[in-house]
């Protein structure tokens, strides 16, 4: 089974909740993941941003997270991946 | 369910919200002014009448403040949602932003119109105790005069911690208006 441990994605939000809200609001959202926010540029009512996230991730409901908070996703710019051995009670197995 | 702080932060409706507080705030305590300089100059109204006729002016203050504030604010947040929205090239409807944008306006509307409720029932508290068998010393429209204008003032002394004036100088300003009014109802009750 492959996890993905870190995401590196180009999001654009809108200038407010700001990103110390935005972040804190999303951390909230995704419990036990490091999240970073790094302002790329900033436009009249928008922010570029990008976004890394570390831990154990799911694509879809951080998407999801980000959408509810208004933002979307431009671009994924990295993706780091681990391989784990299954185990023998894994519904795939 | 989204947090209320949070939808008024994004939306950036603090300033608003308290600002439609103290001005529809100050329109219920000065309309109830004017309401008990008419009485008193009217002469022997009796009580009853005086409570009967300022329930329904708060009651009218209510239904005006909520529903001009609901359609004004309404417009203006989907107004600018959808310039958000243009710039984020992106439906925000189900967003934290699409979510203020519904919310925001009922919560304005709603302090928009309690505040002059709230207030009118207030100053009426000279006529609830005459009612309630409490005899005050002297005409009881007097009274409700007073009490408007202590309500007024202190509104004034609430609007000094926002503006960050001396509170004294506030209380006094807001004082000055309630006194202009009355000082008009007497020149116009003179002719």
């Amino acid at each position: 089974m492959v996890e993905t441990t870190k995401l590196v994605l180009d999001v654009l939000k809108p200038l407010r909740p700001n990103i110390l809200d935005f972040t804190q609001q999303l951390n909230t959202r995704l419990p036990g993941v490091e999240i970073t926010v790094k302002v790329m540029g900033v436009d009249e009512k928008t922010q570029d941003i990008t976004v890394t996230l570390q831990g154990e991730l799911h694509y879809e409901v951080i998407e999801a997270e980000l959408t509810a908070l208004g933002a979307s996703i431009h671009s994924i710019d990295e993706v780091y991946t681990r391989y784990v051995e299954s185990t023998a009670s894994d519904p795939g197995q | 369910m989204w947090n209320l702080r949070r939808l008024i932060r994004v939306s950036d409706s603090e300033g608003i919200t308290r600002r439609f507080f103290v001005t529809n705030g100050f329109d219920g305590a000065l309309t109830m002014t004017g309401l008990f300089m008419g009485f008193y100059l009217g002469g022997e109204v009796p009580v009853t009448i005086a409570i009967k006729a300022s329930l329904g002016a708060a009651i009218a203050l209510l239904v005006s403040g909520s529903t001009s504030a609901y359609i004004s604010e309404s417009a203006e947040r989907e107004k600018e949602i959808k310039e958000l929205e243009s710039a984020m090239a992106e439906d925000l409807s189900h967003s934290l932003h699409g979510q203020a944008s519904r919310i925001v306006p009922l919560l304005v509307a709603l302090v928009n119109g309690l505040s002059p409720l709230a207030i009118c029932l207030i100053v009426m508290t000279p006529l609830w105790l005459e009612i309630s068998g409490v005899a005050l010393p002297g005409n009881v429209f007097a009274w409700c005069i007073g009490f408007s204008a202590c309500v007024i003032f202190v509104l004034g002394l609430y609007l000094s911690t926002i503006s960050k004036e001396h509170w004294l100088l506030s209380g006094f300003k807001a004082l000055l208006i309630a006194g202009v009014t009355v000082g008009v109802i007497l020149l116009v009750d003179s002719f």
